[in-house]
């Protein structure tokens, strides 16, 4: 499964960086069942087994991660929080001396962000479509469940080793790439196009430093390019089916004010 | 009616205030490099030359044959005797870009950053805010309890001579030089500011015409500017000072030296605002500000801005374009609102103002801003060197480029000398004035 804290650089609050300098949205892959791609569907069932499979995941109810976000062409880390619950819990704070605060959170019907920096907003079209799916806790380990289809498009080598590249839609979503390392089954890079406020954004990742935690492999590095661009969030800790209150999803007051508008 | 005292301490700033300590008082010991330093510098060289190649929003560099740049200068790093020598290579080949944020900081910019600044360390200032006016350098404002208040100096006091060196002679060139720049305000500031900059500690001695027009001397200590210290990643550091202030008739009126550190810059904008929610009108002043994190900007549009989808412009890269979005505030101010810009105003003031203007109820006062509107990141070099560099350009809500072309105010205001000696702001006055005529009142 992929793991929030590498799975969605925008539901990080970090797209809101796109003012300092880029913006980081980046939505990561979720499956859904392919209309006919035999070859497609078993690199993802391999990927669901070689990362626990499907009885780990389902053990799984909640998670806490830690990370830190370094951003080398400016010179700042940020760091980062991020929970998540079933079925589509999901709140990040993103935090840092230099910029303040950034979050984003649902309760899974609302998707909200709000900044020191810009005060609150409520997302809306395409972006909030993006982010409500990539809010799902299950996310890979369940990829039939999002995905319109799921198609192999060709091998790639990534990092010096062959990966078989699949190319996955949602409906009324843009199509994301996934590289998955033909001999781990791991998935080692993504593309995909962010849909934000401010317009579609590319990115690449690559991903690394697989951990077993919780019965599952996570990823603990992702290292990102968007638009020329790097920025690196490496995982400090993974909680799974920790004690998260109610509130840390609640919809924030300066949210709640935006909704009675 | 106050007049606001701003301390414009921002990269811009920052740099010009490096380069000129550089100028005036050399501080690097020369000595022959290294092996390993002159390495450094060609990587140093090389990381410059390759991101400006890869990353410039603009592919063909405007015409420029970057290759051939590179082929020209790499031999002058290579032999290079020192770092200096090596840097000035550098900025050599960025000046040939011809645009703003493009820049090398000196390594000695980041020695004990984070460290309270101290005596010896650079961006010693006199507290001294200065326009050319007329041919002349006139003091437009006075850090309150800085070394020149405390020596009485008061606006509307020309500067005359600065170490012994009349000052009006550096202008015509400049002039002449800069004659269509909007960016020649700022190069004259800085032929006078650079002259009365230097290290914390240090003195300088400058001789004014006060008031009467009776020469006087004053003897100045360099002290830090006022305001807090931010350090914001590789980009120097520099100091923000913030005030708000109601005006006559309740007008709410809120400066600030910089767009950084929203976590003190942006409670205190937003506690204005809710302060002022019903004041006939509002004033925001971004004269003297170089700029900073354009998100600062969008966020303080978002109190006067009520529709969904409205934008502050474009930033264009090589191969995206992104919209500058504003985001409503929950509670949008729905009275008139004035901008004041100079042309010390400069990156996100011009983007703040530029990205408003045209919209209901705002309108923007002044006289036209740098043109110096290109988003920036900054990183390190392999030699410590900092170096800042554009990826993006800035296309106005109203489809201006305002890279080299600045911010034309809708009302064109000039402060006076006359003016400043009795303690009146032409600029502000004029908005204050527009304010009033539009008589709005919350019901």
């Amino acid at each position: 499964m992929a793991h929030r804290i590498r799975r969605n650089p925008a539901a990080l609050g970090v797209i809101a960086l796109a003012v300092l300098f880029v913006s980081l949205g980046a939505s990561f892959p979720h499956a859904q069942a392919p209309a006919k791609a035999p070859d497609a569907d078993k690199i993802l069932e391999r990927y669901v087994t070689a990362t626990g499979g499907r009885a780990a995941y389902d053990k799984l109810q909640n998670s806490v991660s830690k990370a830190t976000l370094d951003i080398p062409s400016v010179g700042i880390t940020i760091d980062l929080m991020v929970y998540s619950a079933r079925p589509n819990k999901f709140r990040s704070i993103a935090q840092s001396p230099a910029i303040g605060s950034i979050e984003r959170g649902t309760d899974g019907k609302i998707f909200w962000e709000k900044s020191i920096m810009q005060g609150a907003r409520i997302l809306e079209g395409e972006e909030l479509a993006d982010a409500l799916r990539e809010a799902a806790f299950e996310g890979l380990a369940y990829w039939r469940t999002i995905y319109d289809s799921v198609a192999v498009a060709g091998v790639d080598t990534v990092a010096g080793s062959l990966c078989d590249k699949v190319v996955m839609k949602a409906k009324g979503g843009k199509p994301r790439t996934l590289f998955f390392d033909q001999k781990s089954g791991l998935i080692t890079k993504t593309q995909s196009i962010a849909s934000t406020q401010m317009g579609d954004i590319p990115i690449d990742a690559f991903i690394s430093d697989y951990r077993e935690v919780g019965g599952v492999l996570q990823a603990y590095k992702t290292v990102m390019s968007i638009m020329g661009q790097e920025r690196v969030i490496t995982a400090t800790s993974i909680e799974y089916n920790a004690s998260i209150p109610d509130s840390i999803f609640a919809i924030p007051a300066e949210v709640q004010a935006l909704l009675k508008k | 009616m106050t007049i606001a005292r701003r301390i414009a301490c921002t990269v811009a700033v920052a740099i010009f205030a490096a380069l000129a300590i550089l100028s005036v008082r050399p501080r690097v010991t020369l000595a022959q490099l290294s092996p390993e330093e002159r390495q450094l510098n060609v990587d140093s060289f090389e990381f410059v030359w390759k991101t400006v190649n890869d990353q410039h929003f603009d592919p063909t560099f405007g015409g420029l044959d970057w290759r051939s740049v590179h082929d020209e200068l790499l031999p002058k790093v290579e032999n290079a005797k020192d770092i200096p020598e090596a840097r000035e290579v550098m900025r050599g080949m960025l000046s040939r870009l011809h645009q703003s944020h493009f820049a090398i900081f000196p390594a000695d910019v980041y020695k004990n950053i984070n460290a309270p600044s101290k005596p010896g360390d650079l961006g010693g200032s006199t507290g001294i805010e200065e326009r050319i006016i007329d041919g002349t350098a006139i003091v437009t404002g006075v850090e309150p309890g800085g070394p020149a208040e405390r020596a009485g100096v008061r606006p509307g006091w020309e500067i005359r001579a600065i170490a012994g060196e009349e000052i009006s002679p550096l202008f015509p060139p400049i002039e002449k030089e800069f004659k269509d720049s909007p960016r020649k305000e700022s190069y004259l500031v800085r032929a006078a500011r650079s002259r009365m900059s230097g290290a914390i500690g240090d003195s300088v001695k400058v001789l004014f015409m006060d008031g009467s027009n009776r020469p006087v001397e004053k003897a100045m200590v360099l002290e830090e500017p006022r305001g807090k210290k931010i350090v914001f990643g590789n980009f120097p550091p520099m100091h923000l000072t913030f005030e708000s202030d109601t005006l006559r008739d309740g007008i709410g009126y809120f400066t600030f030296s910089s767009f950084f550190d929203p976590v003190t810059l942006m409670p205190a904008f937003n506690s204005a605002m809710q302060a002022f929610m019903e004041a006939p009108g509002f004033i925001v002043d971004v004269r003297g500000n170089p700029g900073g994190i354009a998100g600062i900007g969008m966020g303080m549009a978002g109190w006067f801005v009520e529709g969904k989808n409205i934008d502050m412009g474009t930033q264009r890269t090589r191969n995206n374009t992104l919209k500058l979005v504003i985001n409503p505030r929950a509670q949008v101010y729905r009275g008139p609102v004035a901008i004041l810009v100079d042309g010390m105003s400069g990156s996100s003031s011009e983007i703040f103002a530029g990205g408003l203007q045209g919209l209901p109820r705002i309108r923007i006062f002044g006289s036209r801003t740098m043109g110096a509107t290109l988003p920036s990141l900054a990183q390190r070099l392999p030699n410590g060197d900092g170096f800042q560099y554009a990826f993006a350009s800035y296309i106005s809500r109203n489809g201006v480029e305002l890279e080299g072309e600045g911010v034309s105010p809708d009302v064109e205001v000039h402060p006076t000398r006359e003016a400043l000696l009795t303690g009146r702001d032409a600029v502000l006055e004029a908005a204050v004035d527009w304010i009033r005529h539009q008589h709005y009142k919350v019901e």
